[in-house]
Parts: structure tokens; C-alpha cells; sequence
């Protein structure tokens, strides 16, 4: 593909910004061609997002030129971005769920009547064409709250749509999505394309890129690394590309399961689980696999104590418990690592060394009073160990990437001295340079005798780091495989069919 | 092994702060200076210590019931009761130290009802999930209902002499009010910057259910302060009691927009997990201040009413200017 057949609908030249103490763009370049889907890869922390909200008019560059279709242009609030045509769809989604889709996708372009009135049968049936032209089926008048999170993408998508967007960015989009909404949304932008709408694209998942895109640009540490036309690049390139330097694939040692049970779960039933049985060594590192909604989640959240079990019985270190909340788990020494980090894992106003300790202030009082100063160096300590990249342990974790936002959750539990860990999709949303540190932590953390459980919904990773992967599906336990017994279709087969 | 992003280069605990920093730290501080430079060269009396120890005093009912509202305001709760509960206690302590018990019992009795009062506020927004706003509110209508019902709606006159002590007494010269507010914000800033549990209210109301993950007794925590901001209350109603010598069925109504004005000015966020006692402290005394103002200028009471009003918006406004939030 020659530059010559398109013209760049969007230029952005030696764009830079800085914040107190980080310099987050560094003369940039990003050029994007009409029409095509073009993906923004990175760290968390090389500046995607900061560039894309330069785009947005979120943020104001300090320095660079913006073109867009040709035009030299002056983007200084989200007034002049939309004016142009560009929309952004952020992960956290812009909707209101209260309101109709239809609402939605015409909120703030209300279609009027004359006298200044509504036009709500135009917005309805305008609406309800858009989304049966994207191919789903979604009827309008309901509040979005309503639909699965991959339906509001599609909403989202209408939006921008409703508003003459000519350039679509969308941020993470697959994060919070299941493979089956996932494939629909690779089918909505292939027919956005096809429309002539140009799609900035940025995920952490690089098998889409492979599968979505034609042109990807890298950035690390708020510089320009390159682009590349998707087709002409192997992945391993790619990764080497954002992360900087040649990924090692380091083997973990095989599976040790020899050691004591630590954690033995049995005839487990909730609403949700029907009796499901599992063990978890010392030292041992066990896999969680299945579908959403197959029971992984919910069975995490009953051996740390958030919600009851029904029948069956739990028995930690060769003793019966009975877990009525994360309170008690916790004092038996298990500690969890949820899902969502920024809502369940993190109290994102407060600093590092708050978030750290949260658990452990008890700990770390004598006579009910806190002692900051073995507290701070405990945290000190961890910070170092874990190598949270972080400013000063008072730094918000709002202002931390998310590799390092996982980081504090899990010192944690090492502050806490919990025995039992257990991780919730670990690594969603988090680049890949972090993902290897956080399986470095987990390993690390297994060999000094803990016991781990890992749910994901990424097999590839689970069968590179665990030593037996336990799969669910539709709530009952479908399969076991110990690490030599490790084959991708018999797991995937276990998960899908349950067989 | 990946090498790390970036290494950690400082084991220094507090940051250097930039000047928007320390103006945004500080301030409530340069409000107060600001007022206060007003007040001294409107009148010469202003910057007088016996001046200063009447502001004291009478800052110290709405200082507790801000007190205990900043606890409240920290965990993303709302108190509207604290009015109504110091006209309850109020009529409590007269009523019984009129009956002829003693005065200690008779505040402990006091202050029992606005510890029982707190906690029904508190197990009503929790356990039934109502908001607190709605809960509390119910209690502000029904609490100021029992303190008319006490008496049928007379206030209590004739109380003896040595109980206005603690409204009306000093100490070496100073108030005893106002040095029981002061002695109790120290108190309350200590429990919430060096004790579990006061570090944990700032977990529950920047994030409830990351603390729950966390093994925080949530529910347990947002009672606790419910019971703090009745107690306190309850306090303030003794005192205003003791002050008056009068328990006064109809007093403190409105109170607890003072208290939570009080609160904000000192730079507690209404969504949670921001603010302290000192700041509620300089809030208060700030407003208190501008009323001494206002008296000075000799303005009739609407005029101060609708001057209070824009005076707090503008210092919210400028708060959050200069630390450069957006709202």
C-alpha cells in the first residue's frame, strides 16, 4: 500500500505535553489515512491516552501541529475536536443509562419539531435504522442500562455515527467484552470502514490488532517508536516494538504439586455454582479457566467470603471455615486481587501507602495508634520489591498506570502476609511489559510458599504460568489438566462444551 | 526477569510542593487571614484576645456540630439531624436536672439520647440501604417532634446556676465551651490521621466496596460516625442549654447547614473520603468571623444572611480555582 492512493485525514506533528514531573509526550508524530483502522499500541504509561485526549481537546498540547483532512487546525476544547468530526469513545463509557438508546445516540442533537419540540418518532425511527444497519439487534426504546456492555459500545458507535463523526477513537473497547460481542464489534467497524470512517483503534490485546487493523503506530515512554503496515509485521516484532527490548520466554519450573494442601473446597453451591470441588497446594499455582459467566468470579468471591455458600464446606490448612465475610477470609490469612482494580481493588483518591496498608492498619498500631513510621518503610519496602513505578509512596493511585495500579493491590496482601492469594483476571487492561512483572510477582510469590488461584480468561497465559488449570463451565467443575497435560483445544473444548 | 520501568530514586515521604500546591493546602488559612486583616481594620477592637475568646465561644455549638459532621462528610454521608437532636438533648438535660438529678447524670442521659438517635441513623441508611440524606432527614422532622412533646412545646426555664458552667464558664479565662470544642477537634484529628479506624473512614467513602474487599467492616464504620455526629450533637445541645440556662424546644433549627457549610468551607468533599477536623475547625471559626464582620459593620441580620450565602460560594469557588479542580 503506497501513501499516494490516500490522502492523511488526520496529521499530528511533534505534538509534546508535559505534567508536573512527567514529561508525557515527546514530539510525536501520528499520522492516520483516510479511511483506514488504524491501531495505537503501547505501554501503559507511553502516552495513548494523552495524545488521544490532545485529540479530543481534553488536554492542550504545548507544542506540535495538528492537520485534519488537509487543514491546519486549532483543537482547544472537545467543542473543536467534535466540530471537526473526531469522537472518542472512552472505556468508561459516555451514556446515560437511564435514558433510551434512541435518547442517546441523539442527546444534544435532538432532532426538533417546529416550536422548538422534540421529534421523538424521527429520533425513534432514525435510531432503530442505525442499529438494525449495524446488524444487531437492539430495540431502541429501552434504557441502556438494559444491554450488555458490548451492546453500548454499539450505541456509542451509533452516536458518534448520529454526529457526523469522520474520525472514530476507541479506546479499549474490547476490555469489557465477551468473544461473542467482541465479534460483533470487529464486524460494526469493518462496515464503519467500508463507509469511509476512519477508526483510531488502541488495545493491549495485539491478536486484534492483527485481526482489526491495516496500520499501527507504537509509542513508548511518550515518544514515537514507529509505524508499520499490520500485514508486513510479526507479532513477537510488535511486542518488541512496545516494550523495547526482545521478550525472554522464560519457562516457570514444572508443576510442583507436591507440596501440602492448603486450600481444599468441596461440593461447593451457590445460585450460580453447582458443586463444585477444587484443591490448591502449597506453592502450587492454580488456574481458573472458563467463559464469562461460567463461574469463575463467583466461586473466587465464596473462598474470599463475599458471598455465602449454600452447601458444601471449605476447609483451609486441614480446618473447616465458615467465611461470612472478606473480614474473616482476611484474618485467615487470604487475600484477593479483584477484577476491577480501579472499583473493587483500589481506593483511587487515596495514596500508595493508604491503599497498601488498607488491611494491615491494625497491624502495624500499638495501643490502637498507628505507627507511621514502620508502616512507611514496610510499604517502602514492597514498593521496591515489587518495583512500583510511583513518584513517592503519597502519589494518588489515580495517577499510577494500571500495571503499577495492580501492583499496590498486590502489595496488599504481601503487607498483610496473607498465605492464600487469590487473582481475578490479573492482567486485563494492562500492557504487556506489566503483565510479565505481575506473572513475575505470582511466581515469585509461589515460591515463598504461598498458594495461588488465578482466574482468566486468557488461556495462553494460564497455561504459560500455572501448574494445573481447573476449568468451569456453567458452574460446575468440566475439567482438570495438570501442566503435562496442557492441550489448548481439549481446555477450550472443556470451557465451551463443558466436556 | 523484566527489568523495571522506572526505579523508585526517592525515599523522601513528603513531596516538595510547588506554590499552587501550598496555596491549595493552605488556603482556609489565607481565607482566614484575609478576614481577619477586614475585621481588624474595620475596628480596632477586632484583634483583641478578649475578642477572639468570645468568637471562640461562640463558634463552639455550630464547631461541634461540625465536628462530628466531618465525620460523617468523610465516609460520603450526610447528617441532617443534628439540629433537631440539639434541641432533644437540650430539653433532656433540663428537664431531667429540673426533676432533681444530677447534672453529671442528667448530661450523660443527654448525651445517651443522641448516641441512641445517631445509631438509628446509621442502621437505617445502612442496614435498609435508605440514603442518608432521606434517613436523617426523617430523624431531623421526628427528633425536633420528640422535643416539643418533652414539655408539650414549652421551654424549660429556672435551671440552677452551677450548670452553666459549661456553657457559660471559664477556665483561666477562657471558655469553657470553646475549650471543649478545641480539646475535642485535637482529639478527633488524632483518631483520624493516627488510628485504624480513622484511617479507615477515608477508605469507606473514597471507595465502599474496594474497603469491603479490603476487610474494612463498612456498615460498622458508617454507624460509628452516625453515633459520633449524634453524641456530639447532643453535647452541643447541653451546652447551648447550659449557655441560655433555658432548654429550648425550638432551638438550633437550621443548625445543620451551618455545620455542613462549616464542613465544606473546610474543604471536605461532599462525595467522600476528603477533608479533616482542623479544616471544619477554620471553617467555622472563618465563618464566624464574617458574622463579627457584619456586626461591626452594624448590617441588619438579612443583609448578613444573604452576604453569608455568597461569601461561601465565593470561597468554594476559589478553593477549588486554586487547586486547580474542575468541578
Amino acid at each position: 500500500m503506497s501513501d499516494q492512493d490516500h490522502r492523511y485525514i488526520l496529521e499530528m506533528n511533534g505534538i509534546s505535553k508535559s505534567f508536573p514531573g512527567v514529561h508525557a509526550l515527546k514530539k510525536v508524530d501520528f499520522g492516520v489515512l483516510e479511511g483506514e483502522v488504524h491501531c495505537l499500541v503501547g505501554a501503559n504509561g507511553a502516552g495513548k491516552s494523552t495524545l488521544m485526549k490532545i485529540l479530543s481537546g481534553a488536554y492542550i498540547k504545548e507544542e506540535g501541529e495538528i492537520s485534519f483532512a488537509g487543514r491546519p487546525v486549532n483543537i482547544a476544547n472537545p467543542i473543536d475536536s467534535r466540530k471537526l468530526g473526531i469522537s472518542v469513545i472512552y472505556q468508561e463509557l459516555s451514556l446515560v443509562a437511564s435514558l433510551s438508546v434512541a435518547e442517546n445516540i441523539f442527546l444534544g442533537i435532538h432532532p426538533k419539531k417546529s416550536l422548538g419540540f422534540i421529534d421523538w418518532r424521527t429520533i425513534n425511527r432514525r435510531a432503530q435504522q442505525m442499529i438494525d444497519e449495524m446488524g444487531i439487534n437492539i430495540n431502541v426504546k429501552q434504557p441502556v442500562s438494559a444491554l450488555s456492555m458490548g451492546q453500548r459500545q454499539i450505541v456509542e458507535l451509533a452516536k458518534a455515527l448520529a454526529a457526523d463523526a469522520k474520525l472514530v477513537v476507541m479506546d479499549e473497547p474490547s476490555a469489557t467484552l465477551s468473544g461473542e460481542e467482541f465479534e460483533t464489534l470487529v464486524r460494526v467497524i469493518k462496515d464503519l470502514k467500508s463507509k469511509g470512517i476512519t477508526v483510531i483503534y488502541i488495545s493491549h490485546r495485539l491478536e486484534e490488532l492483527f485481526r482489526l487493523g491495516d496500520r499501527v503506530t507504537v509509542l513508548r515512554d511518550g515518544t514515537y517508536v514507529g509505524t508499520r503496515i499490520l500485514k508486513e509485521i510479526r507479532q513477537d516484532d510488535l511486542v518488541e516494538m512496545i516494550i523495547g527490548y526482545s521478550l525472554s520466554k522464560q519457562e516457570h519450573k514444572c508443576g510442583d504439586v507436591s507440596g501440602d494442601v492448603m486450600l481444599k473446597v468441596e461440593n461447593i453451591s451457590t445460585p450460580k455454582l453447582r458443586s463444585v470441588s477444587l484443591a490448591v497446594h502449597k506453592g502450587e499455582i492454580l488456574g481458573l479457566y472458563g467463559l464469562v459467566g461460567s463461574g469463575r468470579t463467583e466461586l473466587l468471591r465464596v473462598i474470599y467470603g463475599v458471598d455465602r455458600l449454600q452447601t458444601g464446606s471449605i476447609i483451609l490448612n486441614g480446618k473447616n471455615v465458615r467465611l461470612r465475610s472478606p473480614v474473616e477470609s482476611l484474618k485467615l490469612g487470604i487475600g484477593m486481587v479483584p477484577e476491577n482494580r480501579k472499583t473493587q481493588g483500589l481506593i483511587t483518591d487515596l495514596p500508595v501507602w493508604e491503599n497498601a496498608a488498607l488491611p494491615s492498619f491494625k497491624t502495624f498500631s500499638r495501643l490502637g495508634i498507628i505507627r507511621y513510621g514502620t508502616l512507611f518503610k514496610a510499604v517502602l519496602e514492597q514498593v521496591k520489591k515489587l518495583r512500583i513505578a510511583t513518584p513517592s509512596i503519597k502519589t494518588s493511585v489515580k495517577n499510577l498506570s494500571g500495571g503499577n495500579q495492580q501492583k499496590v493491590v498486590v502489595a496488599k496482601w504481601l503487607l498483610k502476609k496473607s498465605s492464600l492469594l487469590l487473582f481475578d483476571e490479573p492482567t486485563q487492561g494492562i500492557d504487556i511489559g506489566a503483565k510479565e512483572e505481575i506473572y513475575g510477582i505470582i511466581k515469585e510469590v509461589v515460591n515463598t510458599g504461598f498458594g495461588v488461584i488465578v482466574a482468566s480468561s486468557e488461556l495462553a497465559e494460564l497455561m504459560r504460568v500455572c501448574d494445573r488449570i481447573v476449568v468451569m463451565f456453567n458452574g460446575e467443575v468440566s475439567g482438570q489438566f495438570t501442566r503435562d497435560s496442557y492441550e489448548e483445544q481439549a481446555i477450550l473444548k472443556c470451557a465451551v462444551m463443558g466436556r | 526477569m523484566v527489568e523495571p520501568t522506572k526505579a523508585i530514586q526517592t525515599e523522601k515521604l513528603w513531596n516538595n510542593y510547588s506554590i499552587r500546591q501550598l496555596l491549595s493546602r493552605y488556603n482556609l488559612v489565607i481565607l482566614l487571614v484575609i478576614f481577619t486583616t477586614i475585621a481588624s481594620i474595620l475596628s480596632p477592637k477586632f484583634l483583641t484576645v478578649q475578642n477572639f475568646l468570645n468568637l471562640l465561644q461562640q463558634s463552639s455549638i455550630t464547631g461541634m456540630l461540625a465536628l462530628g459532621m466531618t465525620f460523617v462528610i468523610v465516609t460520603a454521608g450526610i447528617d441532617l439531624s443534628v439540629g433537631s437532636i440539639v434541641a432533644l438533648a437540650g430539653m433532656v438535660v433540663a428537664v431531667l436536672i429540673q426533676d432533681g438529678i444530677s447534672i453529671g447524670l442528667s448530661i450523660v442521659a443527654a448525651l445517651a439520647v443522641g448516641a441512641v438517635l445517631g445509631f438509628v441513623n446509621g442502621f437505617i441508611s445502612t442496614k435498609f440501604t435508605v440514603p442518608a440524606f432521606i434517613a436523617t432527614l426523617a430523624m431531623m422532622v421526628s427528633a425536633r417532634g420528640l422535643a416539643l412533646l418533652v414539655t408539650e412545646g414549652k421551654p424549660v426555664f429556672g435551671l440552677p446556676q452551677s450548670f452553666s458552667f459549661l456553657g457559660a464558664g471559664f477556665i483561666l479565662g477562657l471558655p469553657v465551651s470553646g475549650l471543649t470544642w478545641v480539646i475535642l477537634t485535637v482529639i478527633a484529628a488524632l483518631i483520624l490521621k493516627y488510628t485504624p479506624f480513622g484511617r479507615n473512614l477515608y477508605a469507606v467513602g473514597g471507595n465502599p466496596e474496594a474497603a469491603h474487599l479490603s476487610g474494612i467492616r463498612v456498615n460498622y464504620h458508617l454507624i460509628s460516625v452516625y453515633v459520633i455526629s449524634g453524641v456530639m450533637s447532643a453535647l452541643a445541645g447541653v451546652v447551648m442549654a447550659s449557655w441560655l440556662t433555658v432548654g429550648q424546644p425550638t432551638a438550633a433549627k437550621g443548625a445543620e447547614l451551618d455545620a455542613i457549610a462549616g464542613v465544606v468551607l473546610g474543604g471536605a468533599s461532599l462525595f467522600g473520603g476528603k477533608g479533616g477536623v482542623g479544616g471544619t475547625f477554620i471553617g467555622v471559626f472563618v465563618m464566624s468571623i464574617i458574622t463579627n464582620i457584619f456586626n461591626l459593620l452594624g448590617l441588619a441580620s438579612y443583609y448578613q444572611q444573604i452576604f453569608m450565602g455568597l461569601i461561601i460560594v465565593l470561597a468554594l469557588v476559589l478553593n477549588r480555582f486554586v487547586a486547580g479542580e474542575k468541578a
